[in-house]
């Protein structure tokens, strides 16, 4: 041991100067006390721990830069060092702390052991200033204590693996994830918008030390799947093994709800006034409500909805009319409805569903599962379709004045959407309540309005009737005079001057009598001024005179005039002088009486004709075949021939006298009229005609609807005759066929056509003439009269008849009965 | 049975001697009295005038009487007989050349019991006669007559 002291020695003394560099410069503090404790010797880094120079620590004992010992501990310390010094030359290292010169301790970590120096003992001290390393221990247990205790969300990930290796509490709960979990994840574990390649991407730069920091918003992804919005602040530490990523997250839920809320108060806000400013400048209901609707939709993340008012019917249900909805229009029916309602607003009576029972039932209601909800009524077909539904009505006291109804908000409804809707629900009142008052204002306006144009009507109308009356009084060829109530004329106008020769002058005060003959006057005492103050009104016919003494009869007219309080004030008369009228119905009579007198002889000379006429007729044919059948046998053939002649010619000018008086009855006799069906007549015409002939062969084809308006016994004439001929003119046809219709397109004309002989259309205007034919009689029997009658009865008819044939083809007798007989359909 | 008397109104001697003619030959009546004007026929019905004394009890079986008489015309004659208790059931044949719906009319509304016009026709003036007479002289039965 001395040995290896003294080679020591030697080669301190050797580099003395050397060595004292040496000592001076190393960092490590070095102290050479005596046993007492007192310092010999010290270099610039033990005097420095203590804040001292050398000088200064020279002389001080070890005692002196030890903190007293307040502690049982560092006391036992102390005493355990010495004691091994004491018994092995040597103690520590162990740590104490030294009293700084300012007077704060110095954490040391101190060794030594005891050397001898000419024959003296020293303590040999090596003193390490810990200062740094406890600072930095410090730290890192306080950096330690944060990262596991903070409540916000830190983040130290492995820079090569980038599994997480250390995670703050706060980021632990808010994940769910415990530390075991998260030391096998990386942040792309927790970032669902990130695929792996994207994040190392995004961090390169980081890595190549482009950028210092990244600073990103993404959202993180809890164990439980829920997310959260966070902003993420990333930076890249160390090189090697040791470099990590660190994060710091904040999560911004909060944030973005506040944002949210106070966007949506904006939303609501702005809304409200939108509505306020509409209304102020008068827009529809429809206008406003529709706006307001969209915010509500927009704020409640509705997808359709409406706004609507409770009205009441006359009978008093309630009902909803929309002011504002959704279109939801779901085919070109429901379009065109929409589009031609919405303006005026849709009238919901149907109550008995979801939305009704908010009118209802007076209160909220929420379905978030209306295809299994009891009180909804279901959707048309077509209707979109709907997840989720709330109904809010609102109040005006206790009255339901309207409702909001939203569908399809994602994830449904709640009352958490109440608050925010509670602004637009008073707007909604508030609008409705407003236009209901402006509505009455403005109804009320509308009356007086109205009424104010109808007096105003009235007045100037009345101004019209009054300015045209004097017009009318004053220009009338009319006479128009007034007296007082005793008489006496008060005004007498233009015409009254023409009529009388008087001028308005000359009568004005004079009594009224002046203008009727003496023998009149009692008349008009009795017979005009009495009843005409008993009843207010009178009109006769009365004698009248001129001035120059000629007479007229008159029409009166007249009335009593009263004054605004509805007294009697006077009389007007009005009087026409009716001589004209007088001749003419004179005229008139004398002819009609001429006429009825001309008629009975007509009538009387027919009746002569029918008995006189005939009488001797059926003496010819009478006598004529008494001589055959009484004689016979002394006549020979050429003298039974010509009796048969007599006896056709007889027959013939009494079938000629029959016809002749049928006409002339047509002429002269009243139309009876009334409905006629044809068919009826036709029926029986042809009946009889087949009796006649019953071995003939005819068909008759009859059409619907032959009702007409007109006389039965001279319709039955016509078609006596009408039908005659077609079943006379067929008689050589075989296959014989009538046919009786009205033409298809129009009713009110009406044919017989037959498949007979027909006739030539050029001679067609002798058709109708009487004694006129076109056919001899030989070949089909007649006297001409048929179609002349048939004519006759339709003229009288106000119709027509005309006719279209072809020779050998058969005939078509067209006949309409114009407006007298007008064919009615039954 | 009776004696069936026929009593024929008939101003016109061709329309008589017809008459007259067609019922013979049908043989339709065991007597015929022609009356020529109105009066002729109330009286011989009342028993007036040239018939004052003939025995009223004795009625027609069946008068055919014409319309277009002298003196007193064939209605004027209905409505008398029509209103003289004895004679408002004899059955009255309104025969006239008249076919005036008026004159048809009103016969039946006077008690005509049938109206026959008169063909210019003769034959069929017998064939009408002669139903006439089968009906009024064979097959009708009277209210009075019988003892």
């Amino acid at each position: 041991m001395m040995k290896e002291h003294d080679a020591m020695d030697t080669s301190f003394k050797a580099n003395e100067s050397f060595m004292r560099f040496l000592l001076d410069t190393t960092p490590i503090g070095l102290a050479l006390a005596r046993l007492d404790g007192s310092l010999v010797e010290a270099n610039p880094a033990f005097a420095a721990i203590t804040g001292r120079s050398v000088d200064e620590i020279i002389g001080l004992s070890y005692w002196d830069i030890t903190p007293s010992m307040c502690h049982e501990q560092e006391q036992e310390q102390e005493q355990a060092q010495l004691e091994t010094l004491k018994q092995t030359g040597r103690f520590g290292p162990y740590e104490k702390e030294f009293l700084h010169k300012d007077g704060h301790a110095v954490p040391v970590r101190l060794s030594g052991r005891l050397i001898e120096r000419e024959g003296q003992q020293y303590i040999w001290s090596t003193v390490e200033d810990l200062s740094a390393i406890r600072e930095s221990e410090i730290l890192s247990s306080r950096l330690s204590n944060i990262l596991e205790h903070s409540f916000d969300e830190i983040y130290i990930i492995d820079g090569d693996t980038l599994r997480f290796l250390q995670v703050s509490k706060g980021a632990l709960m808010n994940l769910g994830y415990s530390m075991e979990e998260m030391r096998e994840m990386t942040p792309v574990h927790l970032k669902p918008d990130f695929t792996e390649k994207m994040f190392d991407d995004l961090i390169a730069p980081l890595r190549t030390g482009e950028k210092q920091q990244l600073v990103f918003g993404t959202r993180h992804q809890r164990k439980d799947g829920s997310h959260y919005p966070v902003e993420v602040r990333l930076q890249f530490s160390g090189e090697g093994k040791e470099a990590v990523f660190f994060a710091f997250i904040l999560d911004l839920t909060e944030r973005e709800q506040a944002e949210d809320e106070m966007r949506r108060n904006n939303a609501v806000l702005h809304a409200v006034n939108h509505a306020q400013t509409q209304f102020i400048s008068r827009c529809t209901a429809a206008e406003i409500f529709t706006d307001l609707l969209n915010a509500i939709l927009k704020l409640t993340d509705s997808e359709y909805g409406f706004i609507g008012e409770v009205m009441h019917s006359e009978d008093g249900k309630p009902y909803i009319k929309t002011h504002g909805i959704t279109n939801i229009a779901w085919n070109e029916e429901t379009r065109r409805f929409f589009e031609e309602s919405a303006p005026e607003g849709l009238d919901f009576f149907k109550l008995d569903n979801l939305f009704g029972r908010a009118v209802t039932q007076r209160e909220i209601i929420i379905a978030n599962d209306p295809a299994t909800d009891p009180r909804s009524a279901g959707i048309p077909e077509g209707h979109p379709a709907l997840h989720s539904f709330m109904g809010i009505p609102f109040f005006n006291g206790t009255d339901v004045l309207g409702m909001i109804a939203i569908a399809n908000r994602p994830g449904g409804y709640d009352e958490s959407l109440l608050p925010i809707l509670e602004p637009l629900l008073i707007a909604s009142k508030n609008i409705i309540g407003s236009l209901r008052v402006d509505q009455q204002r403005q109804a009320a306006e509308d009356a007086l309005k109205k009424l104010n144009e109808e007096l105003e009507d009235r007045v100037e109308q009345r101004t019209a009737t009054v300015r045209l009356q004097a017009q009318i009084i004053d220009q009338t060829h009319d006479s128009v005079i007034t007296t007082d109530l005793e008489g006496y004329v008060t005004s007498w106008n233009g015409g009254a001057e023409q009529l009388f020769g008087v001028s308005a002058s000359d009568a004005l005060g004079q009594h009224i009598s002046f203008i009727y003959p003496e023998r009149e006057h009692e008349f008009l005492q009795n017979q005009i001024i009495l009843p005409l103050k008993e009843k207010g009104q009178h009109e006769t016919e009365v004698n009248m005179m001129r001035a120059d003494g000629t007479e007229f009869p008159a029409h009166l007219s007249l009335s009593l005039l009263y004054d605004a309080a509805g007294m009697q004030q006077g009389m007007v008369g009005y009087s026409m002088d009716i001589s004209e009228l007088k001749k003419r119905e004179k005229e008139l009579d004398d002819l009609a009486h001429r006429l009825q007198a001309s008629n009975r002889e007509l009538e009387s000379f027919s009746y002569s004709v029918s008995h006189d006429l005939r009488a001797p007729l059926r003496a010819i044919d009478g006598f004529s075949l008494a001589l055959v059948e009484d004689y016979g046998d002394q006549l020979d053939d050429t003298a039974q021939d010509y009796l048969q002649r007599v006896r056709n010619s007889a027959q013939r000018m009494g079938m000629l006298i029959d016809d002749m008086l049928q006409l002339s009855r047509v002429n002269r006799e009243e139309l009876a009229l009334q409905e006629v069906d044809l068919g009826e007549i036709a029926k029986a015409v042809m009946e009889e005609l087949q009796a006649a002939e019953p071995d003939r062969q005819v068909e008759l084809t009859m059409g619907p609807d032959l009702h007409v308006h007109g006389d039965p016994r001279l319709l039955r004439v016509m078609i006596d005759n009408l039908l005659g001929n077609a079943w006379k003119f067929t008689s050589r046809k075989p296959d014989a066929h009538i046919i009786f219709k009205h033409k298809a397109d129009q009713p009110d004309i009406f044919y017989i056509s037959d498949n007979g002989v027909g006739f030539d259309m050029r001679h067609k205007d002798k058709l109708f003439g009487a004694f006129q034919r076109l056919h001899r009689v030989k070949e089909f029997p007649g006297t001409g009269v048929g179609l002349a009658t048939v004519q006759r009865i339709i003229h009288r008819h106000g119709g027509r008849v005309w006719a279209e044939a072809r020779e050998g083809e058969g005939a078509t007798f067209y006949f309409s009965l114009g407006p007298q007989g007008k064919a009615r359909k039954q | 049975m009776a004696q069936k008397t026929l009593l024929l109104v008939e101003d016109n001697p061709d329309d008589e001697a017809l008459t007259l003619r067609a019922l013979r030959k049908h043989n339709l009546a065991n007597e015929i009295i022609v009356a020529r004007d109105g009066q002729e026929a109330l009286d011989y019905l009342f028993g007036e005038g040239d018939f004052t004394g003939r025995d009223t009890r004795e009625l027609p079986q069946v008068m055919l009487l014409d319309l277009k008489l002298p003196k007193l015309d064939g209605l004027q004659v209905l409505e008398r007989m029509r209103a003289n208790p004895p004679t408002r059931h004899v059955p009255v044949v309104v025969l006239t050349s008249s076919n005036e719906e008026q004159d048809m009319l009103r016969s039946y509304d006077l008690g005509a019991n049938s109206y026959i016009r008169k063909p210019v026709d003769f034959e069929q003036f017998l064939e009408a006669a002669r139903q006439l007479g089968l009906y009024w002289l064979v097959l009708n039965e009277v209210p009075y007559g019988r003892d």
